[in-house]
């Protein structure tokens, strides 16, 4: 017989007491923060590793011995869901092997990145450990004070050596610098380049040799390669950012300036930047498919790999199916950069001012600059951030169009930094649609952009 | 027992009795309190924190907020700016009346379809025939699809490539249109996919109604000779008369507050053709971060909703006291 509980059972007034306390245990709990790493500081002492290594070099080896005090940890990660992404996946799975610290890439549409990154850095909640740092959200982010400055992480002998020499020089400004300190590391280089099919080019009794270099000739080429259900051009025309990049490309291809001048107001109300709307939404939707008019990257890259369309100004992160061995157009295509001048693209790697985990997030942004995995973003189609990297020709045999890219880096012209960069991009974004799909004539939306920007910068104090 | 005999019992000086009372009353109240607080206030305490946390601090705060100039961005120093982004939303000039424009007519056309196909379908839904119980599986699988997947089924299927739409009106002869391109298209190919997204909720409320509609009113009408569009005109339709007006309020509402569909298939291209008011919300809230101009705009659009819902709930108040008027 078991034994009888004697006496009165849980009063009423008990049972709710002890179930307040248990909800309310139960709420503290969740609402406490995450334990912080046993080491905080940076410059800590690397610990002794207590398990066996599974490093299979030196270079393993020094991630491992300084991650290994972070074992546990979690870092997130919000970036885009297309492209190198999956590069950065699978060596972070190495790099989680080696250190056993986890890590969590949140796949975004790539607008959705800023988005979110922006909201967590601006309501400071440390939800994401490091910072997919486009360099045209630098102002924003910095607005926020969101950003951790890295030169004690640099110079800290705890952690592995970094050479910042070693950098491109002037994407180490761009992508990691504000006004003369390092908040991030130089990621992916990226810059516009012009994919174009050799194979349709000598059909149409075009030099498969001489890519266009003007954009008149992109149209009058075009014109040649356009009949029946093939077309020229594959005009990324939709309510999106490439729309803007198009434009913006055109623009500096045919202005060799930036989007403001030294008083800071815009110039796209000039001969150029007419001309480039004119451009953007006469002629190049004339060489298009009709459906580019609501393209975004995705259709206009599968255009040219299908073998649709043959010519395009292009992200390369989007470019390796274009390469691939079972790819239609595989061996025909030629690589240029593009007519002119080309946007400058780009993201450094950084870490949130707000993160609970910096030391740990600051050593896998290290790792994934390093030259070790650097290497792997060539294989997917993306340039990359060191100088001696690019002359490396085992890493050229990689891929076809690096060389292309280093060009096309060379005569990029950069975004602007500032805090309402996103905002600018959002007005362009939309005029430029409008003139595409005919709702403003070319004229018009030039106009109207150019003076919604003036009216933004001048209520933001950047126009003197 | 009646209600005065405790009453009368405690005056006739029935002390013990009362005494009682009182004890259990006070132990009673002693039991009813947690933490020296009343049971019942406890009790309430989670919905009241509930309905506070999610309506309304945030409404409260947005409706602050819209006095503000508030930019989550550093460089615009916060300051209280009174009506002036009311102000800037009502000028003539105002982006806002493009995207309110887009917004009526997303609804009305919408609705109206919407109605027209859900009474219909729900008439026929209403009478007895063979396969009718899969009809009404099949008419609810819109519903049951998650607002995200079907706006990007319907975005392959305008595809002027791959989509099911053009190659129709291509295997007929005819040139498509860039459904969800050309600025022409664009708005009506959105509504369409609302249209079929939203009608089977139309049809499960109208069939409910003309379900629970007594069989032997229309009986006697067509025993007296009554035609059956007679007897959908006098009997039926002023019989559902009320869950329309519910139905339609419903609906109005949920077409002035379309954002993810909108999102998915045009993100309110091209231009701004089907920028509805949402879309217009979403694009300086989360583009150019103007929480103050935003907030503003979003306790307008709460206005105008409720303008809306107080004219429909008007229409099913009139129609009750007409239906009152009736009977007597």
């Amino acid at each position: 017989m078991g034994r009888t509980v004697e006496g009165r059972g849980s009063s009423r007034r008990e049972f709710l007491r002890a179930g307040a306390l248990t909800v309310a245990g139960i709420t503290v709990v969740a609402c406490a923060p995450a334990a912080a790493p046993a080491e905080e500081a940076s410059g800590s002492q690397a610990p002794a590793v207590t398990k066996a290594s599974v490093a299979a070099n030196d270079f393993e080896a020094a991630y491992e011995e300084v991650g290994r005090q972070w074992e546990g940890t979690l870092l997130r990660v919000p970036v885009g869901g297309v492209g190198h992404w999956a590069v950065n996946e699978a060596a972070s799975a190495r790099f989680t092997e080696l250190t056993g610290i986890e890590t969590e890439w949140e796949n975004n549409p790539y607008d959705q990145v800023y988005d979110k990154t922006f909201l967590d850095l601006g309501s400071q909640s440390g939800t994401y450990d490091i910072i997919d740092l486009n360099f045209a959200w630098f102002g924003q982010f910095i607005a926020t004070d969101g950003l951790l400055r890295l030169e004690e992480y640099v110079n800290n002998p705890a952690f592995p050596p970094i050479d910042l020499d070693a950098f491109v020089p002037a994407v180490l400004e761009v992508y990691a610098k504000w006004e003369g300190d390092l908040y991030g590391l130089p990621w992916l280089g990226d810059a516009m380049i012009f994919p174009y099919n050799q194979t349709h080019f000598e059909a149409a009794g075009l030099d498969p040799d001489a890519p266009p270099v003007t954009w008149d000739e992109v149209h009058s080429f075009g014109m040649e390669l356009t009949h029946d259900d093939q077309y020229g051009f594959a005009l990324m025309g939709g309510r999106q950012i490439q729309a803007m990049c198009t434009y913006a490309a055109i623009f500096f291809g045919l202005a060799n300036k930036g989007f403001y001048n030294d008083s800071g107001e815009p110039q796209f109300a000039s001969d150029e930047g007419f001309e480039a709307m004119e451009i953007m939404a006469v002629k190049l939707p004339e060489i298009s498919p009709p459906a580019a008019i609501s393209w975004d990257i995705v259709q206009a890259a599968e255009a040219v790999t299908q073998g649709t369309c043959s010519m395009e100004i292009q992200w390369p992160g989007i470019l390796p199916g274009l390469i691939a061995e079972d790819s239609p157009v595989n061996g025909q295509m030629g690589f240029a950069a593009p007519p002119g001048g080309t946007p400058l693209g780009g993201h450094g790697i950084a870490v949130s001012n707000y993160s609970q985990n910096k030391d740990a997030a600051y050593l896998l942004c290290h790792y994934l600059v390093s030259p070790e995995i650097q290497r792997q973003y060539v294989s997917e189609g993306y340039a990359i951030t060191l100088t001696d990297l690019f002359e490396d020709p085992e890493v050229q045999a990689i891929n076809p169009y690096l060389k292309t890219m280093g060009d096309a880096m060379a005569i990029g012209l950069s975004w602007p930094r500032t805090e309402e960069t996103n905002e600018v991009f959002d007005i362009m974004v939309k005029h430029i649609n409008a003139a595409i799909t005919g709702e403003e004539t070319p004229d018009e939306a030039t106009q109207l952009m150019n003076d919604e920007i003036l009216e933004l910068r001048q209520e933001r104090g950047y126009v003197s | 027992m009646t209600s005065g005999e405790p009453h009368a019992s405690f005056e006739q000086g029935s002390i013990s009795q009362g005494q009682q009372g009182q004890i259990r009353t006070a132990g009673a109240e002693k039991r009813n309190r947690l933490l020296g607080l009343p049971l019942h206030y406890i009790l309430i305490a989670p919905t009241f924190l509930i309905v506070f946390g999610l309506l309304v601090y945030p409404l409260g705060y947005a409706i602050v907020l819209s006095f503000s100039n508030k930019i989550l961005t550093g460089s615009v120093p916060f300051k209280w700016v009174g009506l002036e982004n009311y102000f800037d939303l009502l000028e003539i000039e105002s982006e806002m009346w493009t995207s309110v424009w887009v917004t009526l007519r997303f609804a009305v056309v919408g609705v109206l379809f919407e109605f027209i196909i859900g009474l219909s379908l729900a008439m026929l839904l209403n009478r007895e025939f063979r396969g009718r119980t899969w009809l009404r599986v099949g008419l609810l699988v819109p519903l049951m699809v998650p607002p995200l997947a079907s706006g990007l089924i319907w975005r392959m299927m305008y595809d002027d490539a791959f989509g099911i739409f053009p190659y129709l009106i291509r295997t007929l002869g005819a040139n498509p249109p860039i459904f969800l391109g050309d600025p022409d298209y664009a708005l009506y190919a959105v509504v369409a996919t609302e249209v079929w997204r939203s009608s089977p909720f139309m049809v499960l409320i109208l069939l409910a109604a003309l379900q629970a509609q007594p069989i032997e009113t229309i009986e006697a009408a067509e025993v007296d000779g009554a035609s059956g569009w007679q007897v959908f005109r006098l009997i039926t339709l002023p019989f559902i008369t009320p869950v329309i007006i519910v139905a339609l309020l419903f609906r109005t509402v949920d077409s002035l507050r379309t954002f993810d569909l909108i999102f998915l298939l045009t993100a309110g291209g091209p231009g701004t053709t089907t920028e509805v008011i949402s879309m217009f919300i979403y694009r300086w809230g989360f583009r150019h971060f103007k929480l103050g101009f935003t907030s503003a705009a979003s306790i307008l659009l709460m206005i105008a909703t409720l303008m809306i819902c107080i004219f429909y709930l008007r229409m099913l108040v009139v129609r009750q006291a007409e239906v009152q008027l009736t009977e007597e």
